[in-house]
């Protein structure tokens, strides 16, 4: 990096400090009328999810999810495909995760089975919105999203029907053996090996977009899906690998729950990880590397909402949620001055 | 079947179409002008929340309704400032919208009832005739009286001339001396209002409560019920009743019991429904050619 | 025989006067002090390349834009347009060179949207007043227009002449056209000329802006010629020639000018001869479009060369975009192929890109590069599937870098470097990039799309000399453009279309009125 670029990269770290301090005024304000200190806030929020290495491994918990749907999401928004059916995608991979979990299946190919289960199960979701968009013209982003509601009510379905346990006493389903759990990393906190498997995937998923053939065909058909079209890129068997490459991963996400946190498949059990994935992406302005930050990130304020809740009366933990909002148009805002900047200093002529 | 129970049927159906219907006409001046706005599902959350608020503070559902209104404007105002002001993607825009309103009802009910335990007494819209569940208030009517208004307002004024132009070639309104950004910060204010109307018929007006999240999705099938209505206010009409008259139904028979299929299975009819109906209008519906775009006036 | 001339001002004041006008774009000075007037019944031409400044000018005029400095005078008086409502309620209108009708609106709703504010405010709905105040006009021009259908339907020249309907109102004294025979056949131009002159004899004053020589000399008395935002040159039509007014036009100083007008169709290109194997032998036919009954491209047959340029000139929209999507592997035909040395390709882009065919497409914006990546790669969709560029999945970017920069070098591409993202290039250079991609390993054969559209004249030259080198490389090039001009100064052989169909193959020495005909519809033994 030589020290224009140096420069430039530092001026335009400056620019996003002022306009994510803008907008957490903003949020400031609205805890003050709330009725509490958003400095306790703070400190409650950090408290809860770095206080102690019980929390800071819940907060990496909590980031596992976040980090493979950002994932998804950026891989899907490279593409110009509005895909924001993660949620939906990560719960059929849950299901398909628990249903391959507890099946009669020899002992050691349960984990991965479960796992393929649930990978699989997602790109199958996401490729219904992908198929309506190619051969029907149906924007992803609606059908994504309705998407979503069915999936929630096909989990509502799952743990009282097909899914529930054997004793049908509660809308869940029979825990996990042991051999379908994903080990402990550390004893005596919840983090499990799905943490790596979600950081290497980052790296592979960066690898994927920056240096292969398949890669580089999804980042033009983003960049000018006519270029890519002229140029003999295969625009729509790009857009479909995308959409299957995309929901694998939130897929992927929500059998990593099951088999790592959650043993045991029950309803509610995302607090919303897809939708939060599109904070996650955008922030990370789609570059996979930097979803790994911007996952940690929302899984720190994740761990932390309760806290907030519990520590200062008043405040509740959806706080979290407004925090996403603030921290999103303070980067639209940002998106905005750069573009100005860069229209006013001309580009080379 | 007899007459009563079709009777009631239909009125219910025309009760629970109102927010639909309130969201989908919004977004159909929204996107003739050419602004999707992905936010009409927070927009109506907010409504939701502000009516009960009116309500229960003044003992008057229809301040309540007002409050609704000017709150989903104000919370539009930002959608406009972001999408068409600093020119951002509207889908994006729209869906931080509702990320906002999600957590800021929360965040604003919890404080208000003290964390979420206590239960507010808030009066509803009186209704006009009937009662129970076939009951008809101020509101259903306001809603469908809107559908004609509209109507005329989009085919029958030079102002719907020129917000049809603005959706489709905007220079060309613009040449014709509209201001493109005013039009679409207009008509993206006027869909807040009108969301906060949905809003107000869902939470003092079919419910009288409100939830975190109880808009469950009606405002992504408002979006739905404006491409099936083909962007028209009829259209509108029809497409909301369509899909009230399923939510009625699988309400019923689940109440019913009629089928012994769990109850799961009927909420996702909505949902299906209007995945399948946008699959089948799918390709051959052409939406404003300039939709979603931004616009920069000369 | 005309009705008076409803407003007549004195000679020695004109109509409307800009002073001194000055418009800068950040940095960029698109006008520099420039002075243009109208009188009325005047026809007054302003001539100028692309870029040169003039719908600049028209649009300060008309309101849309506003100028940096400098002042308009109406009969003498100062005026300040803040929109182009303004304007119009000065009697200032403009027929624009892209057509502002909304397609899906009807005749009827069109002219409404740009009707008159005194008909009444936005709640109103004075439809019959509108059409009834258009139909005069119409009726006055002998017009037949169907008002009910959606305009998006209507032929070319009907819509321009909606687009006339939409300018002209009772007061309207001032009426600017820009190119507006850009988009219009030979036949229909005239009836457009006879259209300006009648406006004119009833006293209004016309701008008619164009590039177009031969059209200026018929139609025009007075002309303005702009080079690079400055008034260069003012004259009469009768007190010069097309070879001055093409010196004004395009710098006597500037070597371009000598490439773009001094030299003759080339004649080192070769011709196929009989019994030589052509390198490229096009013959299809592509059916009608859904819900469509006219064929899209009828019996197109012809061969091209080794080293040889074929041209195919024609008015826009005839089927060049059908045609070039068909040589480019994008279309397949419904009848038909496309043979290169003899060989049937399959039809695909990448097929035919790996066989040597090397695409220069009409939009290089949108189909020729993605904007937003980098030169690097922007050039790597020309190669990124080439055994030397990867191994197995993985991409070799370092020696695709090494190869764009030795690319920026070989094609003189301005930018800071490979990494240059082509959105901050200029529109010349955005073009090199697409050259370069196309040219960069000796095609076989090319097939460029009016592949100087929108670029300034030194730009233009360059892009003629790599077409010239290709084909001096032994390339067999296919050049479709719309610009007449253009193919005569380039091609060996020139084809001509029509709605679809070849009306006639010709040297590029053929006369100009040949030409017109063959562009008309009117097809030409031989």
């Amino acid at each position: 990096m030589n020290a224009r670029s140096a420069a430039e990269t530092l001026r335009s770290a400056g620019l996003l400090a002022v306009c994510l301090s803008g907008g957490l005024f903003a949020l400031a304000l609205v805890i003050l009328l709330v009725g509490a200190s958003p400095l306790s806030v703070a400190a409650a929020l950090w408290q809860g999810a770095f206080g102690s290495p019980y929390n800071a491994a819940d907060t990496l918990v909590q980031t596992v999810p976040l980090l493979l749907t950002g994932l998804a999401v950026a891989l899907s928004f490279r593409c110009q495909l509005f895909n924001i059916g993660a949620e939906g995608q990560l719960l059929v991979g849950a299901m398909a995760a628990t249903w391959a979990g507890t099946s009669p299946l020899p002992a050691p190919l349960l984990l991965p089975m479960a796992l393929l289960a649930g990978a699989g199960a997602g790109a199958l979701w996401s490729g219904i919105a992908g198929l309506l968009r190619l051969y029907r013209g149906v924007q992803e982003v609606l059908s994504s999203l309705l998407l979503n509601f069915v999936a929630i009510q096909m989990l509502a379905w799952m743990v009282r029907g097909p899914l529930q346990e054997a004793e049908k006493a509660f809308p869940q389903s029979d825990p996990l053996l042991i051999p379908a759990r994903l080990s402990l990393l550390i004893p005596g906190t919840r983090l499990h090996s799905g943490a790596v498997l979600a950081l290497l995937l980052a790296v592979v998923v960066w690898a994927y977009l920056r240096w292969t053939v398949g890669g580089f065909a999804l980042r033009v058909v983003g960049a000018g899906p006519a270029a890519a079209e002229a140029a003999g890129i295969p625009v729509r068997r790009t857009m479909i690998e995308t959409f299957l490459l995309s929901g694998a991963l939130s897929g992927l996400a929500g059998a990593i729950q099951v088999t790592g946190v959650l043993y045991r498949l029950s309803e509610g059990f995302s607090p919303g990880y897809g939708y939060t994935a599109i904070a996650v992406a955008l922030i990370a302005n789609l570059s996979p590397l930097s979803v790994i930050p911007s996952a940690l990130f929302f899984g720190a304020l994740t761990t932390g909402g309760p806290a907030v809740q519990q520590s200062i009366p008043g405040v509740s933990s959806v706080v979290v949620q407004v925090l996403q909002a603030v921290a999103l148009f303070s980067l639209l805002a940002y998106a905005r001055v750069r573009e100005r900047q860069s229209q006013t200093a001309g580009g080379v002529r | 079947m007899n007459t009563a129970l079709i009777l009631a049927f239909a009125l219910q159906s025309l009760t629970y179409g109102a927010p639909f219907l309130f969201a989908a006409l919004g977004e159909v001046f929204s996107e003739r002008s050419g602004v999707i706005n992905i936010g009409l599902e927070g927009l109506m959350l907010v409504g939701a929340l502000a009516a009960i608020m009116g309500s229960a503070i003044t003992g008057d559902p229809m301040i309540g309704v007002v409050w609704a209104m000017l709150a989903a404007t104000v919370v539009s105002a930002l959608f406009a400032l972001f999408a068409i002001g600093l020119k951002r993607d509207q889908v994006i825009v729209g869906t931080t919208v509702n990320f906002l309103a999600l957590g800021l009802t929360g965040m604003v009910y919890r404080a208000w009832t003290g964390g979420g335990g206590r239960v507010i007494p808030a009066k509803t819209i009186p209704a006009l005739f009937g009662n129970g569940g076939t009951a008809v208030n101020a509101l259903t009517l306001l809603a469908l009286l809107l559908v004609p208004v509209a109507h005329g307002l989009l085919f029958r004024t030079r102002f719907g001339v020129t917000i049809r132009a603005t959706g489709e070639v905007p220079a060309a309104a613009a040449a014709a001396g509209a201001r493109v950004n005013v039009l679409r910060t207009l008509t993206t204010l006027a869909t807040g209002a009108l969301c906060g109307l949905g809003g107000a018929s869902l939470s003092i007006g079919i419910a009288s409560t409100f939830t975190e999240g109880m808009t469950s999705g009606r405002g992504f099938i408002a979006l739905a019920v404006v491409v099936f209505g083909r962007w028209t206010p009829f259209g509108a009409l029809a497409a909301s009743l369509l899909f009230a008259a399923a939510d009625v139904a699988q309400a019923r028979l689940q109440a019913a019991g009629w089928f012994s299929v769990p109850y799961p299975l009927f909420l996702m009819v909505p949902y299906v429904l209007t995945l399948v109906a946008l699959t089948v209008r799918g390709a051959r519906v052409q939406s404003p050619a300039a939709l979603g775009q931004s616009f920069e006036q000369g | 025989m005309h009705p008076t001339p409803s407003v007549q001002t004195p000679p020695s004041v004109p109509l409307l006067a800009a002073e001194q006008i000055v418009k800068r774009f950040g940095a960029f000075v698109a006008l520099d002090h420039v002075d243009f007037e109208i009188r009325s019944g005047e026809i007054h031409a302003l001539l100028g390349e692309n870029g040169a400044g003039k719908s600049t000018l028209m649009n300060i005029l008309s309101g849309l834009l506003r100028p940096t400095e400098g002042r308009i005078l109406l009969d003498g008086t100062a005026v300040r347009f803040s929109s182009p409502s303004d304007a119009e309620r000065a009697g200032i209108g403009m027929v624009h060179q892209h057509f502002l009708l909304v397609p899906t609106l009807t005749v009827r709703e069109n002219l409404l949207l740009s009707a008159e504010r005194s008909f009444g405010g936005p709640l109103s709905y004075p439809l019959q007043r509108t059409v009834e105040q258009a139909r005069a006009v119409a009726d006055r021009l002998g017009w037949n227009i169907p008002w009910d259908s959606l305009a998006g339907r209507l032929p070319v020249g009907t819509q321009q002449r909606i687009e006339i309907l939409k300018a002209l109102r009772g007061e309207t004294r001032l009426l600017i056209f820009d190119e507006p025979t850009a988009v219009l056949t030979p036949t229909e131009t005239p009836e457009l000329f006879d259209t300006i002159r009648r406006l004119a004899e009833e006293g209004r004053g016309i701008v008619f802006i164009s590039h177009k020589l031969n059209e200026v000399r018929d139609l025009a008395g007075r002309v303005t010629v702009l080079r690079r935002g400055k008034v260069v040159f003012r004259t009469t039509t009768d007190a010069t020639d097309a070879t001055g007014l093409a010196r004004a036009m395009v710098g006597e100083d500037s070597e371009a000018a000598l490439l773009l007008n001094a030299s003759p169709p080339d004649s080192s290109g070769r011709r196929t001869t009989t019994g030589e194997a052509p390198r490229l032998s096009v013959d299809l036919s592509l059916g009608p479009e859904l819900g469509q009954h006219r064929n899209r491209l009828t019996e197109i047959r012809f061969d091209v060369a080794a080293g040889e340029i074929f041209g195919i000139a024609g008015v826009d929209g005839n089927g060049q975009g059908e045609l070039a999507d068909c040589l480019s592997g994008l279309q397949r035909p419904d009848r038909g192929a496309v043979l290169l040395d003899g060989v049937s390709l399959p039809v695909a882009p990448a097929a035919f890109r790996r066989n040597g065919i090397a695409i220069i497409p009409a939009d290089r914006q949108r189909r020729g590069l993605a904007l937003p990546m980098s030169i690097t790669e922007n050039v790597a969709l020309g190669a990124y599937d080439k055994a030397e560029y990867r191994r197995g999945p993985i991409l070799l970017w370092p020696a695709l870098t090494r190869r764009a920069a030795g690319l920026i070098a070989r094609f003189d591409i301005r930018a800071s470097g490979p990494d240059a993202l082509t959105r901050s290039l200029s529109g010349g250079n955005q073009q090199k990039v697409v050259i370069a991609r196309a040219l960069a390993d000796t095609p076989r054969a090319v097939i460029a799309v009016n592949p100087t559209r929108g670029l300034d004249v030194g730009a233009i030259a360059f892009v003629y000399d790599a077409l010239r080198r290709a084909r001096d490389e032994g390339a067999a090039i296919v050049l479709i453009s719309t610009e007449l001009e253009e193919i005569l100064t380039l091609a060996d052989r020139v084809a001509v279309l029509y709605e679809g169909r070849i009306t006639g193959i010709v040297p590029p020495t053929t006369s100009r009125e040949t030409f017109g005909l063959l562009m008309g519809g009117q097809g030409v033994a031989g």
